[in-house]
């Protein structure tokens, strides 16, 4: 019979704490390179010329893919080996995420931007704005605006897809609860006070976004 | 140079694909002109505007406002795209006024018109402001400086984009159909903004419309067009009480009513 | 680096097996699993239909890690006696049911009201409507993102490594770990996970051109 005794994970808890707060740092971090990432692959797709749109495509399109953990095995055993020992398990893990991240969010910048109503632009341009100008005053500020919903679902995406941080060692939730696993076998208990960490994070982030998305995003 | 005409169009020509909608425009439009542009759809009025602004590039003849070659340059006869940012340095210099009025959604009225004061004219934001202020009042918007667009009738978001194209001060205001996609009882507000343009401010306009009216009352020219060229020119009186081509007379036969 | 290839290859084709039988099986299941939890969302009495939305949203709401860490454990804890691939195989089509059961739901919701009224109006009973108007609809719709859900399941495979079954990553960390040549075989793993998703998505795509009507 297996009698529940919760106590071990309650003793463990900051273990488990700390692991939701680097998960969310390590979401975040990832999201706002991918963010980067994705908006230079979303300019290439649409201001681009052919080898380049064609070079970009074929990035976001492998990187979709194939696995996250298999990125991140390659990231950290391969590049390691290649001798980018500045990578620690930690940020080969935001790499990982990163470049995994950029190739979906370079299909809903490109969408985005796409979507800017091009009487917005021709708006801009009708004043005098130069085409540098027109992107920043206009362009950009309203594909965020679009994209907000689309954002805000991939961060809480990235958030749980932190938890294969764990096969690398980094210290997030699902790490720690692995290791208070192995040291006193309360399985049930911890899994799931884990999940309903995890459920209870995406739920507060669901909302708290929701809210963000109110005040800025794009009601057509 | 004196007399040079605001702008001048010779043997305009523009086709998109294998459609020829621009045959050959001569336009010539002089300092205070106020230009009705009428005839039935897809005559090609819209692209003639679009390629006065260089929104659309024309394939053939010449546009010029203020005497300067607008998107190209000569070079041994032929004519060279210009770079986009000496294009856009043009573009300040003439207006445009939207028939989707197309007011920027994340600014609010003030800001739509103070963008070109400052991105593109350089003004400081305090001049900005005070400028955009005094013609949002002008055109009966002053309690709606901060609202945004989505919190404006279709009239209102329309005399905003009217404040926004005449703030930067250009040399020539195009108006695109700017009354066909508003409700009947907001059309009069905004041909009230524009007849006091032309007879208060003496602005030089380019005015596609429907609104025979308009053109009768406030225009001092008026051009019809039909089939992608000029076919009359000439006085309101003219062209709307006595047209000489067939086209013509069947063309206002519907507006038999108001005329 | 062609002979450690060849050496290597009858490993990276168990894995490869392991992965893809895994996949289908668990894309079978979840499809399965899917349809019924899909048709529950949207027609079952108010009890049945809370307990899916809570199950779709429970499954949806944490990592699929967390979710295999706690079948696979778990359940031998409660004391059943589970294989190892058996257990993690359950959390894979746990996952994909809820993923499918929310496809099914979202494709017959697009359809437009009008449909349905037009099919009542002509006498069809509900089973006859589901039948002969929403689900020929709902099918064309449902595919893309089927196809997108089959082809995370597949990705989701990988996570058996951490599991340690000898799934295709598992096989090729060994391999990669053992010949000191991860950049060469993570990156065949990797052009083989996308052969195989690749032509699933490519699949997905002519199966829906077959069944789109236009409207």
């Amino acid at each position: 019979m297996y009698h529940l005794n919760w106590r071990p994970v309650f003793q463990n808890f900051d273990l488990l704490w700390h692991g939701i707060l680097l998960g969310l740092g390590l979401a975040f971090l990832s999201l706002a390179i991918g963010c980067v990432i994705g908006l230079l692959a979303a300019f290439a797709r649409v201001y681009g010329g052919r080898k380049i749109r064609a070079l970009v495509t074929a990035y976001t399109e492998f990187v979709r893919n194939i696995p996250l953990l298999l990125i991140i095995y390659f990231v950290f055993y391969g590049l390691g080996i290649m001798g980018f020992h500045l990578l620690n398990n930690v940020w080969s893990f935001v790499l990982a995420l990163s470049v995994y991240s950029g190739a979906y969010l370079a299909e809903v910048f490109r969408a985005g931007i796409m979507s800017v109503p091009a009487g917005l632009t021709e708006a801009g341009k009708a004043i005098g704005l130069t085409p540098r100008k027109t992107m920043q005053f206009v362009t950009l500020p309203l594909t965020f605006r679009i994209v907000l919903p689309s954002l805000s679902n991939t961060f809480i995406s990235l958030f749980k897809d932190t938890s294969l941080a764990a096969a690398i060692s980094v210290p997030e939730l699902t790490y720690g609860a692995m290791v208070i696993n192995t040291n006193t076998w309360r399985i049930l208990e911890v899994y799931t006070t884990v999940a309903v960490m995890y459920l209870i994070t995406c739920y507060v982030l669901a909302g708290l976004l929701r809210l963000l998305e109110r005040k800025y995003a794009m009601v057509r | 140079m004196m007399g040079e005409k605001v702008v001048l169009i010779e043997k305009l020509e523009k086709s998109f694909g294998d459609f020829q909608v621009l045959k050959g425009i001569d336009l010539a439009v002089d300092q205070g002109d106020v230009m009705a542009i009428i005839g039935p759809s897809g005559s090609g009025k819209t692209t003639l505007l679009r390629c006065i602004n260089f929104l659309q590039p024309y394939d053939r003849g010449k546009v010029y406002i203020d005497g300067e070659l607008v998107g190209y340059r000569e070079d041994n006869g032929r004519l060279i795209k210009r770079p986009e940012s000496a294009i856009a340095r043009q573009r300040a210099k003439v207006g445009m006024v939207f028939q989707q009025f197309n007011l920027f959604p994340h600014m609010t009225a003030l800001e739509n018109v103070t963008l070109g004061l400052v991105q593109v004219k350089g003004l400081s934001r305090e001049e900005s402001v005070e400028i955009g202020r005094n013609w949002l009042s002008k055109v009966g918007l002053s309690d709606k400086l901060d609202a945004y667009p989505s919190a404006l009738s279709g009239g209102q978001q329309q005399r905003v984009g009217i404040a926004r194209a005449v703030a930067v001060e250009p040399k020539v205001v195009l108006f695109d159909e700017v009354t066909s996609a508003l409700d009947p009882e907001l059309v009069g507000e905004v041909l009230s903004v524009m007849k006091s343009l032309a007879e208060d401010y003496h602005m030089t306009m380019l005015v596609v419309t429907h609104e025979m009216l308009f053109a009768k009352e406030v225009a001092n020219r008026v051009v019809f067009m039909d089939e992608g060229i000029v076919m009359e020119d000439g006085s309101p009186a003219t062209i709307l009480g006595n047209p000489a081509t067939e086209r013509l007379q069947t063309f206002l036969r519907r507006f038999e009513q108001i005329l | 680096m062609l002979d450690l290839l060849l050496n290597n290859a009858h490993l990276v084709w168990r894995g490869l097996s392991v992965t893809i039988g895994a996949s289908a099986l668990v894309i079978a299941a979840g499809t399965l699993g899917g349809l019924f939890g899909g048709l529950a969302l949207l027609y079952a009495p108010l009890p049945l239909r809370l307990l899916m939305r809570v199950y779709v949203d429970t499954i949806r709401g944490i990592p699929l890690l967390v979710l295999i860490f706690s079948v696979f454990y778990g359940l031998p804890a409660l004391g059943l006696p589970i294989s190892g691939f058996v257990a993690a195989a359950l959390a894979l089509a746990i996952f994909g049911t809820a993923h499918v059961s929310e496809v099914v739901r979202g494709a017959v919701d697009s359809i437009p009201e009008g449909q349905t009224e037009a099919a009542k109006s002509i006498g069809l009973t509900f089973y006859k409507r589901l039948r002969y108007v929403i689900f020929p609809q709902a099918l064309s719709r449902a595919i893309p993102p089927w196809t997108n859900t089959a082809v995370e399941l597949v990705k989701a495979s990988s996570l058996l490594a951490l599991v340690s079954i000898v799934d295709l990553l598992y096989s090729t960390e060994q391999i990669a770990a053992r010949t000191r040549q991860p950049l060469l075989f993570y990156g065949v793993a990797a052009l083989l996970y996308f052969s195989i998703n690749y032509s699933l998505s490519r699949l997905g795509a002519r199966i829906e051109k077959k069944f789109t009507y236009s409207s």
